[in-house]
């Protein structure tokens, strides 16, 4: 690589995703897409547009709405030789096909004492807040975290978006990638030339001495405000990006806490038995003696997600909450 | 069919010594159903099962002692002793499992179906299951995609009329499952599954289609399980009467009779081949018996693949 | 002659009630058929006979008593030319679950038990005893008393505030608590600690990193001692100044012969004078161990390393007396670089009598070290500055060094530290003899 300055691109999420497949499916012939709507609709979030004309029907191919069928087909697909990208339309609705990634896909190896591993990606959009109703709107990313043999990865900037597809599809065991909705038009500076990213690690956003904000996901942006505000009062707040929930960069967030001594964690989960409370507990666990505060979690409300604009941004973690957590423990 | 019976036999005793343990499903009086099939298959084809797999695994070709290994969760059993009856799986055969969960298997079928046809290679993947699966909303899905997509895979309904305790008249609307089938444009057969050489003629023809283009086809073998579901199961679903109705029709004894009607086996041959088989059975048992345990050290080994990616 | 025992016949089956033989006594009985009804709580369940045989004994009747997997219910004689069963291994006997047993009568609490609670204060009735019948032991009573002064004393500060308290020595019931509902935090205890943190060597014990980082487990060690020593030794210091211009010129002389990577810096000079010194007022090299000062033949001289990751290590240069200077030249690099890479040995840890520290590396001039306990004493170099100094009534500017000497007031007194020093000072003026 020469020493010149690092340039950047412009780019949405959305378009660092596309690029991402793209560029998979160019170069890999056994890389191919399969889901609802992703072929003729150009993909409900119009992720994957402009795919089925160049690559054909074969590659990129619409399913009925069969998710139990057609995410097994994946794992089948994956088992045969194949390097598929399964796109469930959202979190919602990849509950119908639970059955296939938690007793098929993440267990597959294990139960043939490891001769047959299934190197299947599946992609899928998650959270809240377009006023989609309850049903539209879950953050269950910690439900997939909980199983061992698959592997949760939440991409929040578009640096992620468009390079942890390539590692997770070179990728012997299942990845599965949590988009959140609201981060599609979201635009930030894509490093060129770029290159794939680890799934392994988190990342420090900002660097901070008083306060570990612990996010990942479509709350990253909010805490950065967050971490922001809290400047402007002369308090210093770490933005941590956990990026994968499975494998938890433990080491990462031990040594925030370390630094920082006090951790509010940022989760669009539920409060109860969500990642917050892996984390919390983890700190409890190994760093007990660094924490100069008790633990704050800024999480979805104890509520189905309501219709109602004012119910549903009063029942999501925001700004103001995080800053007023972290005030409260940095005291 | 004499070999898998036998080893049944014999795993039903070994069950009840507490050598095998957890759930065990018999496959005894459908031996012909796998047998049949099995014959018509190439070894490149695929094939998926269910928790009853034992006899499927014995026809594809897998080793008995490792199967018996397995069972006594060893680390010599095919899928080191981490599945156990349920769970055989043998890559050098392309047997994809061993599925517990009903139904759940189907939709994997489909996907290595997909694989094949996307990489351009004329293999068949075979897919068992049960009368019970077809209540099960994955099997309606995959029959359509595998329909809708022209996909090379055998659907093998081996309808031995009770899902667990549940007869088919008591859970299905439809009981004619040949129909359903049709129902997704799919050519539908139903075969006399007790009778070997039928099955293996229909299977012959119908994976000969599947594999020349023909996309995916429905068998729905007649049949019936000599024993219980399980180990541990008292059928009071069914009346002891049926059971003896079914086993007139022994595929073991119809084959064997048929042969011996037409001079083409004699008494000394069948004493050699029960001699044969015994002696293999006993030999996997053996094998078994010799194996080893997993170290307790290698637990967390095959959550991930071992090999960087 | 085989057995036949009950069979398992389920996953959850251990055990099962025998309802009726199918068979008696003199029967031929075949493989597969079934020869005997057994009861569980979900079902009854026919068993089968898997050998060619006939009945000889009805080991057990019918009955209501359940019975474990295994048990023998009958005696089988097989036929001639039937092979018995492969010799297996024997099959796992399901114990039937023991007896309950009746309850131990709890031992009374002993004289000498009772006297001990009453004078701590632990009240037995609240005691649950941990020793055979339940009795009351004496440690039983000693973690009572320690629980019940846990709660009254306890200080609601936070985990990093009480470690931050025991690594500056600062007693957390001093602090005036700042955090939020009456917290003392870190801060707090930061604000009533500065000034008593002093750069000194600590007491650790090199271990393999733990997942912590060895850095952490250092500090964390470095507070233990140091706030034990701080407590525990009562200190005395006295300093002095050491003109180095002859030793200094010597050893430049001496170096001159010696190629590069032999030349022998100065503080291995002020370390072998050290240990030398010691040779004089041997009670400043030893021990304090069961309260009382045990002095040490052999003088290995415990030398501070500072780590990069912050922290330091106090290893001993063993018999540092006996080391010519190059001996001590070649031992000091070798320890260095193998404390600094984590690979001291464990005896260099556990042996130092004395330490020796600050050996001007940090730009301090003058040093006041802690005693790193069970030690008595420790010696502190500063840099070597250029000062004045009077020479036969004439000013000149000759290199110094400042040294100083703590010493534990329970063994030495400063007429004792004060007669080091001075002997110190006297080798250093004859370096030849070093």
């Amino acid at each position: 690589m020469t020493d010149v300055m690092t340039q950047t691109r412009t780019i949405t999420y959305r378009e660092a995703m596309r690029e991402a497949m793209r560029e998979a499916m160019q170069q890999d012939d056994r890389v191919f897409l399969m889901g609802e709507d992703v072929g003729r609709y150009g993909g409900c979030y119009a992720v994957s547009k402009g795919l089925l004309e160049e690559f054909g029907p074969e590659r990129v191919r619409d399913t009925p709405l069969s998710e139990a069928a057609f995410v097994g087909a994946g794992i089948g697909a994956a088992l045969g030789g194949m390097r598929p990208i399964v796109e469930v339309m959202t979190v919602n609705f990849s509950l119908l096909a639970l059955d296939q990634i938690v007793n098929n896909a993440a267990l597959y190896l294990h139960m043939s004492g490891g001769q047959f591993n299934v190197p299947l990606v599946i992609r899928m959009a998650t959270g809240a807040g377009r006023q989609v109703g309850a049903q539209h709107s879950h953050s269950l990313e910690v439900w997939y975290a909980h199983i061992p043999g698959i592997k949760v990865v939440t991409p929040a900037t578009v640096e992620d978006a468009r390079w942890m597809l390539p590692t997770a599809l070179s990728d012997p065991d299942p990845v599965i990638i949590f988009e959140h909705s609201g981060l599609y038009n979201s635009e930030g500076e894509l490093p060129e030339p770029g290159g794939p990213v680890d799934i392994e690690t988190s990342r420090v956003r900002r660097h901070g001495s008083d306060v570990s904000l612990v996010t990942y996901g479509g709350s990253l942006p909010k805490a950065l405000a967050a971490a922001d505000e809290l400047a402007a009062d002369g308090i210093s707040a770490e933005v941590l990006d956990l990026r994968v929930l499975r494998p938890l960069d433990t080491e990462a967030i031990l040594t925030s806490i370390g630094s920082t001594h006090r951790l509010v964690v940022v989760d669009e989960g539920w409060k109860t038995a969500g990642i917050s409370a892996e984390i919390a507990a983890l700190v409890a666990e190994r760093a007990v003696w660094d924490l100069d505060a008790p633990i704050r979690r800024v999480c979805t409300a104890e509520v189905p997600i309501p219709y109602a604009r004012h119910m549903e941004e009063a029942a999501l973690p925001q700004v103001p909450a995080i800053v007023a957590a972290a005030r409260e423990i940095v005291g | 069919m004499l070999r898998i019976r036998r080893f049944e036999e014999r795993c039903a005793q070994l069950y009840q010594t507490e050598k095998i343990r957890g759930f065990l499903h018999l496959y005894i009086g459908e031996e012909a159903v796998a047998v049949g099939v099995m014959e018509a298959l190439e070894p490149d084809d695929a094939v998926v099962a269910t928790y009853r797999e034992h006899g499927h695994a014995l026809a594809r070709g897998v080793d008995p002692g490792k199967v018996m290994a397995e069972m006594y969760g060893k680390m010599e059993g095919c899928s080191r002793g981490r599945g156990g009856s349920m769970h055989l799986f043998d890559a050098g055969t392309r047997f994809y499992g061993g599925n517990a969960i009903v139904g759940g298997g189907i939709p994997l079928a489909v996907g290595l179906a997909l694989a094949d046809r996307l990489q351009g290679r004329h293999r068949v993947t075979a897919v068992f299951f049960g009368e019970g699966a077809v209540a099960e909303g994955e099997f309606h899905e995959s029959m359509n995609l595998a329909a809708l997509w022209h996909l090379p895979v055998l659907f093998c309904c081996e309808n031995n009329l009770y899902a667990m305790g549940t007869a088919l008249e008591r859970s299905e609307s439809q009981t004619r499952v040949t129909l359903k089938a049709a129902s997704y444009e799919m050519p539908a057969w139903e075969v006399d599954g007790m009778d070997v050489v039928a099955v293996e003629e229909a299977a012959r023809m119908a994976a000969g289609s599947v594999r020349t283009g023909g996309g995916p086809h429905f068998l729905e073998f007649r049949t019936y399980r000599f024993r219980a579901h399980s180990m541990f199961d008292p059928e009071l679903y069914r009346p002891k009467e049926e059971v003896e109705e079914w086993k007139e029709r022994d595929p073991i004894d119809l084959l064997k009779e048929r042969l011996e009607s037409e001079a083409i086996l004699t008494d000394e041959e069948w004493t050699g081949m029960e001699a044969l088989v015994a002696d293999e059975v006993e030999a996997a048992v053996a094998f078994a018996e010799a194996g080893t345990w997993e170290p307790v050290e290698d637990l967390t080994r095959f959550v991930y693949s071992e090999v960087g990616g | 002659m085989i057995d036949f025992v009950l069979p398992s016949l389920g996953a959850d089956m251990d055990q099962a009630k025998l309802n009726s033989w199918l068979v008696k006594p003199g029967d031929t009985v075949h493989k597969g058929q079934i020869i005997a009804e057994v009861e569980t709580d979900k079902a009854v369940l026919e068993v089968e006979c898997w050998d060619e045989g006939v009945v000889e004994e009805l080991v057990l009747s019918p009955g209501p008593t359940r019975l474990p997997v295994g048990t023998v219910l009958a005696h089988i004689r097989l036929l001639e030319g039937a092979e018995p069963p492969p010799k297996q291994k024997e099959p796992e006997q399901a114990l039937a679950p023991p007896p309950i047993p009746p309850p131990a009568p709890h031992a009374a609490p002993t004289p000498p038990i009772r006297h001990l609670a009453h004078e701590i204060g632990v009240d037995l009735a609240r005691v649950s005893g941990t020793g055979p019948d339940g009795e009351i032991t004496r440690e039983d009573v000693r973690l009572a008393a320690t629980a019940l002064l846990g709660r009254e004393q306890r200080v609601k500060a936070s985990p990093f505030a009480r470690r931050l308290a025991d690594e500056l020595g600062v007693d957390l019931a001093d602090v005036h608590a700042g955090g939020p509902e009456g917290l003392v935090t870190a801060k707090d205890v930061q604000a009533l600690g500065a000034g008593r943190h002093a750069a000194t060597p600590p007491h650790t014990a090199v271990e393999p990193p733990e997942p912590e980082g060895k850095a952490a487990t250092m500090r964390r060690a470095i507070a233990r001692s140091m706030a034990h020593s701080k407590r525990e030794i009562p200190h005395y210091y006295l300093a002095s100044h050491i003109d180095l211009d002859r030793a200094l010129r010597w050893l430049t002389a001496q170096n001159e012969e010696r190629p590069i990577t032999e030349r022998i810096l100065p503080a291995a000079m002020l370390l072998k004078a050290t240990a030398l010194a010691l040779r004089e007022t041997p009670d400043l090299n030893g021990h304090w161990v069961d309260g009382g000062f045990t002095p040490s033949e052999a003088v290995h001289l415990g030398v501070a390393i500072s780590l990069r990751e912050g922290g330091l290590v106090a290893p001993a240069i063993h018999d540092a007396d006996r080391l010519d200077l190059a001996e001590m030249m070649t031992s000091l690099t070798d320890l260095v670089k193998r404390a600094r890479s984590w690979r001291l040995r464990s005896s260099e840890m556990s042996d130092p009598t004395i330490t020796v520290t600050n050996l001007g590396e940090r730009g301090v001039e003058t040093a006041f070290p802690v005693i790193i306990p069970p030690q008595v004493a420790i010696v502190g170099f500063g840099r070597i500055v250029d000062m004045p100094v009077a020479i036969e009534g004439q000013a000149a500017v000759h290199p110094v060094v400042h040294a100083t000497l703590a010493g534990d007031h329970r063994v030495t007194d400063g007429h004792r530290g004060g007669l080091f020093l001075d002997a110190l000072d006297r080798l250093l003026q004859e370096p030849e003899s070093l």
